[in-house]
């Protein structure tokens, strides 16, 4: 379980969190009484075997899922389980999703009509931010030249890339890394992983990745192994 | 109302979120060209079918006005119209030709027997476009008032000079014998001696049933041409949005709302019908026109004058009909969403419930086009 670094305000607070699901009649807990806090600039490795909870948790960080039971705090943002469901929660969990919190998953990160930069530029449009440097963060990841391709027509690399480009342009306080390089091959996501604490440890955003790779979550600061803690 | 929700997502980037959603149709150019063709012909062909079954309804209309003002006397007290009948009407200045209908001895059909020098009044003062005049003679033009009276002769079967009739007459059974007496109505219609009194006079069976099954016909070949194009429409939108269902979900983890996707999808669908419903119902007038020509001397030969209504100038009903067929059709998965949650909400309950096939998962859309085709027919 992370420990927030004191005297930084919490960026990522989350309290007694349960999720359960129904399987085959029986009540299965993935989650149960989870807490943890990270503080801007932190990054925490969620690691655990497959159906550990890993995927879920971070649907839940970004109110994709709801709890069943605790409270997560964001960004100065609430939300209790009984209430996380309801319309205006929603709209928040939007609005966070939209300006805060960057998500990166191991697949599907791209609007596939869309060339590269457009992609970039949607994201940092709805972050409210300039699409002026959008360019820029595609060549800072070694993708400038691809700007005009559509993401079929680049390498997975190349995609996941694009995906960090897009969460970098957007500003976020926090980013969720689901396994990004979990469908790449080694040299291609020691790379992508590179980019990825260099870049958040440059902006001093927080990160929350999702790993199966021992040597990847050694590189953040915290690890937090679902499959002992016995949720 | 603003399309955008201004809560959800700020106006400046309604643009670059409407352009992220029809990217997809940049990359798929053919698919938008099949929906907005798709649109179009359904547009022409209802709007075709719409402007004919309006034209006939018209047309139809004027055919029985043209039959009804034909005017026949009758005896106040219910007794069958004899010669002396005539005699007496002619004696008191009015306008009445002796009409004897005889069926044919040992042959089908029937003659007329009409007396040409009593046709001359009806020659003088039938009104041009009321066609009074029987019109079974060889005659000049009726409005040519200050000619003198033209001598009429009969061109032959089915009519024939009042006497050859009467003298058939002599040799059927008086049930195949039918006496009556025509008239230019009167002016006062006061004018009418007391024992008589004026009704319609129909030269054949009435064709109002027949008319409104041949109306019946043409409104459901419309409904038909709409199902079947709506189908055809659906199944094409559907196919693009499988396709874009993963762009959506890909917003909705980037923060946008469902609502706000739906709403750029409405925009969407608004722009592609508009610009496909407007060519569409010219297409479809330019259709009905083409066919509506032989519809309309198929009338003239049934009623021997002109009585097709041409096309009406109502675009916007046929355009806002379709508008709202196609959103229908295109957009039954958020209707129907709406519907449910309105059925939440205690005034909206039964229609909602209605509306949505009472939970059974039925289709909406179907429900919906019926009223709305309906509305089309004006």
């Amino acid at each position: 379980m992370g420990q927030g670094a004191g005297v930084t305000e919490p960026l990522l607070k989350v309290r007694g969190l349960g999720k359960h699901f129904a399987s085959a009649g029986q009540t299965v807990n993935v989650l149960s009484g989870l807490e943890l806090t990270l503080a801007p600039g932190e990054s925490l490795a969620l690691m655990g075997r497959s159906g550990s909870g890993k995927s879920t948790l971070l649907n839940i960080l970004c109110g994709l899922e709801q709890p069943d039971a605790g409270f997560v705090s964001i960004a100065g943002e609430h939300f209790a389980a009984d209430s996380s469901a309801s319309g205006p929660n929603q709209q928040r969990w939007a609005m966070l999703r939209r300006q805060r919190i960057g998500v990166v998953f191991q697949e599907a990160n791209l609007m596939p009509a869309l060339s590269l930069l457009d992609n970039v530029r949607l994201r940092a449009s709805l972050a409210g931010q300039s699409d002026q440097y959008c360019g820029d963060w595609l060549k800072r990841l070694g993708i400038g030249g691809l700007a005009q391709r559509y993401p079929d027509q680049v390498s997975g690399g190349q995609r996941q890339r694009a995906a960090l480009a897009m969460v970098f342009a957007m500003r976020p306080s926090l980013i969720l890394a689901d396994e990004p390089t979990g469908s790449l091959d080694a040299r291609t996501a020691l790379e992508v992983a590179g980019e990825l604490f260099y870049q958040q440890a440059a902006s001093g955003c927080a990160l929350v990745l999702a790993t199966h790779d021992s040597a990847l979550a050694a590189r953040c600061g915290q690890r937090l192994d679902l499959a002992q803690l016995g949720a | 109302m603003s399309l955008i929700p201004k809560s959800l997502i700020p106006a400046s980037q309604f643009s670059n979120l409407f352009s992220a959603l029809f990217s997809h149709y940049r990359r798929h150019p053919l698919q938008l060209l099949a929906l907005a063709l798709m649109i179009m012909l359904a547009t022409m062909l209802w709007a075709g079918v719409n402007h004919l079954t309006t034209q006939a309804r018209a047309s139809l209309g004027q055919s029985e006005q043209a039959v009804a003002a034909r005017s026949q006397v009758e005896r106040v007290d219910g007794q069958a119209l004899a010669v002396a009948d005539f005699v007496t009407l002619r004696r008191a200045g009015l306008c009445v030709i002796p009409w004897l209908e005889v069926e044919r001895p040992g042959q089908a059909g029937r003659l007329v027997g009409i007396d040409p020098l009593a046709a001359d009044c009806f020659a003088q003062t039938a009104p041009a476009a009321g066609n009074n005049s029987p019109e079974l003679i060889d005659s000049p033009e009726p409005s040519k008032k200050s000619e003198p009276a033209w001598t009429p002769t009969l061109n032959g079967e089915p009519f024939i000079d009042i006497s050859e009739a009467a003298a058939l007459a002599q040799n059927v059974a008086s049930r195949n014998v039918r006496f009556s007496l025509l008239i230019v109505p009167p002016e006062p219609a006061s004018a009418l001696l007391a024992d008589y009194r004026m009704t319609g006079f129909s030269l054949g069976p009435d064709t109002g049933e027949l008319g409104d099954s041949f109306l019946l016909n043409l409104d459901a070949l419309g409904f038909l041409v709409l199902l079947i194009t709506a189908l055809l429409l659906r199944s094409v939108y559907q196919l693009g949005m499988a396709q874009r269902r993963d762009s959506f979900a890909l917003l909705q983890r980037f923060g946008v709302m469902p609502s706000a996707i739906n709403r750029v999808l409405l925009v969407e669908i608004l722009l592609l019908a508009l610009l496909s419903v407007v060519p569409g119902v010219w297409l479809g007038r330019l259709l009905a026109g083409t066919v509506g020509g032989g519809f309309g001397q198929a009338l003239d030969s049934l009623f021997d004058t002109p009585l097709y209504a041409g096309q009406s100038e109502n675009w916007l009903t046929p355009i806002v009909t379709m508008m709202a067929i196609v959103l229908a059709v295109c957009l039954a998965q958020n209707v129907r969403a709406l519907l449910l949650r309105m059925a939440a909400v205690w005034p909206f309950a039964l229609p909602a419930k209605l509306l949505t096939g009472f939970g059974f998962g039925m289709r909406p859309w179907p429900w919906l086009a019926m009223p709305l085709a309906a509305a089309g027919r004006r």
